[in-house]
């Protein structure tokens, strides 16, 4: 890594006190956590600032600050559509289409997971094994994704393999995770919601200051080439198609991802998830925007560099002096680890609650679940390690197409909140085609071609509509009872 | 929870939604417009309808917030307090 050169001290010295932050935090949660409701939702008890926080920093993960600005390096000024144009949506919809439904559900069924929502939606006890056994396989690359990012920023600041970040790291969040639950990942993700508000924010001052300012910095950009300020962009990536199905990708599908979809169940009531929309969306308004926007202003400063998914540590490196400089790495380093933990505790109830209590052993209790859950954290965690040490493709790719495979539960999610007529074997079948079609687009290339620009996820979501209204319609001696319909369309 | 209320809200924020997604020079410009500062048009588009939504959600959370089906869990909360 040419670009930077290595001081590990400093980094290894800040980064040591966070990790001693975290498993103070993770301690305080593990004394606080004594039931299988507080482990996965918090019992249902989360104020505003951690459910707000929450949700944004499950959201915002390590592609955030090195996958995302690393694509827009390559494309300029259009390729801030990825996050930046829709950003403003990330809450407010999913809040206004399915969350004011889901508090009052969570309160009155105690649902801890998307799995418990759907199949006591459908009356099917067997969407539970699918559902948790389709999270856990995108969860894991998800995962995956984040921790591979730890291991860059680790090489990047010290000189070391990849892989010593990567196993470091995932020690770090499994064990918080395991003592914790959902209370320790949400406790630690308010601290790590800052620093990623503080990181964003320098890197984007830095750029200022180092630049000479925006009209400097803009009118260095126009004179390398106009392309760099217009869609498609400088490589052609980001024709409107694309920028729509980004819009779409981070808010409307979020819907559909089931550690976000689980935060709505520990919201406190009503006026949490109010005042956590106002402050996840400016959070990630904030973070979005700045973050995004260092990527073209630093190409006049920075220059063509080996690995463009580092240009945001190379900012705060040349801009910053190097303790300072590591504060703001471990800001980034916390997007990952709170992704990770959020995701964590919920493919762990996935494997626990939705296949082994609902499916496997119907007779365990929660307190056997809540034991359980520990063990499993930890197996989940070590895949997850081992899956970063292979390291099978870039943070952008592996984050989005984990995110798009679970895009797929909106369909299940939004027929079955909003039409009756919406039946299990359609819900099965819906996502089934679904994942099918988002493979099949992204892989094969006749497919990749025909969908002129757009990402997989929009015909596979296309298809899954199509597949679910269709069986639907075929399978209504499979309807489900009218009692089931009142309670969950809210019907007095 | 269908409401008048809740369906013109929706409505409101699912066409602003629709519209930062419409291949319109304000929101995606093949061409480069220069704005503020040298900043492309289009970031000066998504900031506006950014902005519009941001004023918009305070006055959804206002409006929400006395509404009676969502101080359904605040009673309960209250009753414990109480106790």
């Amino acid at each position: 890594m040419p670009e930077v050169s290595v001081n590990p001290v400093p980094f290894f010295i800040v980064i040591g006190l966070y990790i001693v932050l975290m498993a103070v935090i993770g301690y305080f949660a593990t004394k606080q956590t004594t039931t299988m409701h507080d482990y996965f939702v918090l019992s249902g008890k989360a104020g505003f600032i951690v459910s707000g926080i929450a949700y944004a920093t499950t959201q915002y993960s390590m592609g955030t600050f090195l996958g995302t600005p690393g694509t827009i390096y390559n494309i300029g000024y259009a390729g801030m559509a990825i996050t930046s144009a829709g950003v403003v949506f990330a809450l407010i919809i999913p809040a206004i289409f399915i969350g004011r439904k889901l508090v009052t559900l969570g309160h009155r069924e105690h649902f801890l997971t998307l799995t418990d929502y759907l199949s006591d939606r459908y009356e099917s006890k067997y969407m539970s094994g699918l559902l948790g056994l389709l999270m856990v396989v995108f969860m894991i690359p998800m995962m995956g994704a984040q921790i591979i990012g730890a291991g860059v920023l680790v090489n990047v600041f010290t000189g070391l393999p990849n892989q010593v970040g990567i196993i470091a790291f995932g020690i770090i969040v499994v064990g918080y995770c395991m003592s914790g639950g959902m209370r320790g990942a949400m406790m630690t993700d308010v601290v790590q919601g800052v620093l990623m508000f503080i990181a964003a924010i320098t890197a984007f001052v830095i750029c200022l200051k180092m630049g000479g300012g925006m009209s400097n910095l803009n009118a260095a950009l126009a004179a390398s080439g106009e392309e760099w300020m217009a869609f498609p962009g400088a490589n052609g990536k980001m024709p409107w198609t694309y920028m729509v199905s980004n819009i779409l990708l981070w808010s409307f599908f979020t819907m559909g991802q089931p550690q976000l979809f689980t935060k709505f169940f520990a919201m406190k009531n009503h006026k949490t998830l109010f005042r956590s929309v106002i402050l996840a969306t400016v959070g990630m308004m904030v973070i979005g925007w700045l973050i995004n926007w260092c990527a073209p202003l630093a190409r006049p400063l920075i220059g063509e560099i080996s690995n463009s998914d580092y240009i945001v540590p190379i900012i705060l490196q040349r801009g910053l002096p190097a303790v300072v400089a590591s504060i703001m790495v471990a800001g980034i380093a916390a997007a990952g680890m709170s992704t990770i933990d959020g995701v964590l505790v919920t493919a762990t109830a996935a494997v626990t609650r939705d296949i082994y209590q609902k499916f496997i052993n119907p007779k365990a209790s929660d307190d056997s679940v809540l034991h359980l859950s520990k063990y499993v954290t930890v197996i989940i965690g070590v895949i997850v390690i081992i899956f970063g040490c292979l390291q099978p493709g870039s943070i952008f790719t592996i984050n989005t197409f984990a995110f798009a495979g679970m895009a797929m539960f909106v369909v299940p999610v939004l027929f079955g909140m909003y039409w009756k007529k919406a039946t299990a074997p359609a819900a099965w079948a819906a996502i089934i085609c679904g994942d099918v079609t988002l493979v099949l687009c992204t892989k094969v290339e006749v497919l990749k071609n025909a969908i002129q620009g757009f990402h997989a996820v929009i015909p596979a979501f296309v298809v899954a509509c199509i597949v679910m209204f269709v069986v639907s319609l075929a399978t209504q001696n499979k309807a489900v009872s009218n009692a089931t319909l009142k309670r969950h369309m809210l019907i007095k | 929870m269908k409401s008048h209320f809740n369906t013109v809200w929706g409505i409101i924020f699912t066409t602003l939604f629709v519209l930062i997604m419409l291949p319109l020079p304000w929101f995606c410009n093949y061409e480069y417009v220069p704005s503020i500062a040298g900043i492309p048009n289009y970031i000066i588009g998504w900031a506006v309808i950014a902005i519009v939504t941001l004023v918009l959600i305070f006055v959804w959370v206002k409006q929400c917030w006395n509404r009676p089906e969502y101080c359904e869990f605040d009673d309960e909360e209250e009753k414990k307090e109480e106790k």
